[in-house]
């Protein structure tokens, strides 16, 4: 049975729901599905819930932050080594890409990014499906029958595997690194004012569409009336329209609201990323040919202003 | 001091889009072509740091058949010292691999201090082309940065990287070095008239790649995405519009 690979994240004490996510899609691709996770808060006294669709669990134990991609790289380089999968299966995000493609090149695996989809043809072969020509087309990825591969998955896109019953089968790895570091880490900087985007119901979120930074008071009004939290994409506070506790998008918070309003929001690829999981997407924007129509349940092409003083007037 | 900048002329689809013969492509005359927003801003800080510098020069790289040669000169209007376009059959334009050995490829041929590119393209958005860059020249890679500054004895630079929920990390990179950066890292500039047409009397060189391995990957076909379709749209009347949010907020509370 051809192995899956799959490289978790293990942080604050949990495996990350993406993981989860990745697992039940490499459970789709083979029974032997192998779950390795390099991180900084692995030893001895951690007990590994089992999870659904894993077979087994290989660790590696690293001594530096878990956002440090050189160590990363090198780690999962020690696990495909240790496991010799013919699908390695990774999260994208920032932390995974940043190092993901280095390790294709170098051993010249298949590679694909921001996969959607991931199944295997008729003949067994693995074969992707990612955007092309940005987000309104899609393309259906195949590789050279003699590499393995190694794609990110979009999160949000799988259901996270829950855990089962029993022990799971554990194998702790050992790891050194002897490379000389030509970064240097300095320090963290941790993200001020809390405005509870995760964690929100209804998100009103606003994009370049506004305008002008006057207008945003309306919306803030708005939002404080109906009792929803308020969003924006990455160009409202590149611009300091807003503060960045409030950016929706893949460098600022990943959410799932029941309700998202995108106002004015075009839908960069990196805010997509950020809102996609949403239950029901609302889209107002004049450019009806904007790619935000393409995750957006419900849309309207009318100014956005417009629907602000409506709304405002009907409250 | 040579800072490389590499810049992708991306192709993005109309939803009008027809395909070609079986569907393994977009017929090209439904193609929209632009300068990659986040390249233009590595080339924004990269001007920056140039003239910081002192003695250093800014070149400009792309792969691409000729009508990338308008991307590339649309950098030099903006101030990019020279520019090359890269080009041969063999490289697979949708592979993030070939082409990132490509220019990799040429780089390592002329030598440079800083390699820096956009984070992600508008059109492919694999953000991947810095790390593999980085990994074919065997230098470090600093991904998703906000913020350059040069240290004092301008050899390395202090950086800020960006992380998914808003964390940011501040390190110092040893040159030589490969940096990708956010779209919001600086504000657009746009050339004059008469950049324009210093830019369009300029050279542009082309160059073959050498030893290229083959692709590993190959698309089957393209397909619009299903999700695009089934958008419903409302009636174009702003108080429907906002009587159909609060029917919704209602709903989600």
């Amino acid at each position: 049975m051809p192995k899956v690979l799959v490289i978790g994240e293990f942080s604050d004490g949990v495996i990350s729901d993406f993981t989860r996510e990745l697992i039940t899609a490499a459970s789709t691709l083979s029974e032997s599905v192998i779950l390795g996770i390099a991180s900084a808060e692995i030893d001895s006294s951690v007990n590994f819930p089992n999870i659904a669709g894993v077979e087994s669990l290989v660790t590696i134990s690293i001594d530096s932050p878990n956002f440090d991609a050189e160590i990363q790289r090198s780690a999962t380089d020690a696990l495909i080594d240790h496991v010799q999968p013919e699908v390695i299966v990774m999260p994208f995000n920032y932390r995974a890409a940043s190092f993901a493609g280095a390790i294709a090149e170098k051993r010249n695996l298949g590679f694909a990014t921001d996969v959607v989809n991931v199944y295997r043809d008729d003949q067994e072969l693995v074969r992707i499906v990612r955007p092309i020509y940005g987000s309104r087309l899609l393309a259906d990825v195949g590789f050279a029958s003699t590499s393995s591969v190694l794609v990110l998955l979009r999160g949000s896109k799988w259901e996270p595997a829950k855990d089962v019953d029993g022990p799971i089968n554990h194998t702790y790895l050992d790891f050194s690194v002897d490379s000389i570091k030509r970064m240097k880490h300095i320090e963290f900087i941790y993200p001020s004012g809390e405005t509870g985007l995760k964690s929100a119901d209804v998100i009103f979120s606003i994009g370049r569409g506004i305008g002008s930074p006057d207008n945003i008071q309306k919306f803030e009004v708005l939002a404080k009336k109906m009792g929803v939290t308020l969003g924006a994409s990455r160009p409202i506070i590149d611009a300091g329209w807003m503060p960045p506790g409030h950016q929706v998008g893949q460098t600022g918070a990943t959410v799932k609201p029941k309700l998202y309003v995108a106002f004015g929001i075009s839908g960069a690829l990196q805010h997509l990323a950020g809102m996609s999981g949403a239950k029901t997407i609302l889209a107002i924007n004049t450019d009806e040919s904007a790619p935000i129509f393409g995750v957006a349940h419900l849309g309207a092409s009318v100014d956005m202003m417009k629907v602000a003083d409506e709304l405002a007037a009907l409250l | 001091m040579k800072i490389f900048v590499c810049i992708k002329y991306v192709s993005i689809a109309s939803k009008y889009s027809e395909f070609i013969l079986g569907d393994s492509d977009v017929d090209p005359v439904f193609l929209e072509h632009q300068v990659n927003e986040a390249d233009f801003a590595a080339l924004v800080e990269a001007l920056r740091l140039r003239d910081e510098f002192g003695e250093a020069e800014v070149i400009v790289v792309s792969v691409g058949d000729e009508k990338v040669n308008e991307g590339l000169r649309a950098c030099l209007a903006l101030g990019a010292d020279s520019a090359i376009r890269i080009y041969s059959n063999a490289i697979a334009l949708h592979d993030p691999i070939s082409v990132a050995r490509a220019l990799a490829s040429v780089i390592r041929s002329e030598g440079a201090d800083i390699v820096m590119c956009g984070v992600q393209s508008m059109d492919a958005g694999y953000q991947s082309t810095g790390p593999i860059i980085a990994s074919s020249l065997e230098r470090t890679c600093v991904s998703v940065v906000s913020k350059i500054i040069w240290t004092n004895e301008f050899n390395s630079l202090k950086v800020q990287r960006d992380f998914e929920g808003g964390l940011m990390e501040l390190l110092e990179v040893d040159l030589p070095a490969v940096i990708t950066v956010l779209p919001g890292i600086n504000e657009m500039r746009y050339p004059s008239f008469k950049d324009n047409l210093r830019a369009k009397k300029m050279e542009i060189q082309l160059k073959e790649p050498e030893n290229l391995v083959v692709s590993q990957m190959k698309i089957g076909k393209v397909f619009f995405n299903e999700v695009s379709r089934k958008v419903q749209m409302l009636e174009s009347d702003p108080k429907a519009v906002a009587l159909k949010i609060i029917e919704l907020v209602r709903e989600a509370n």
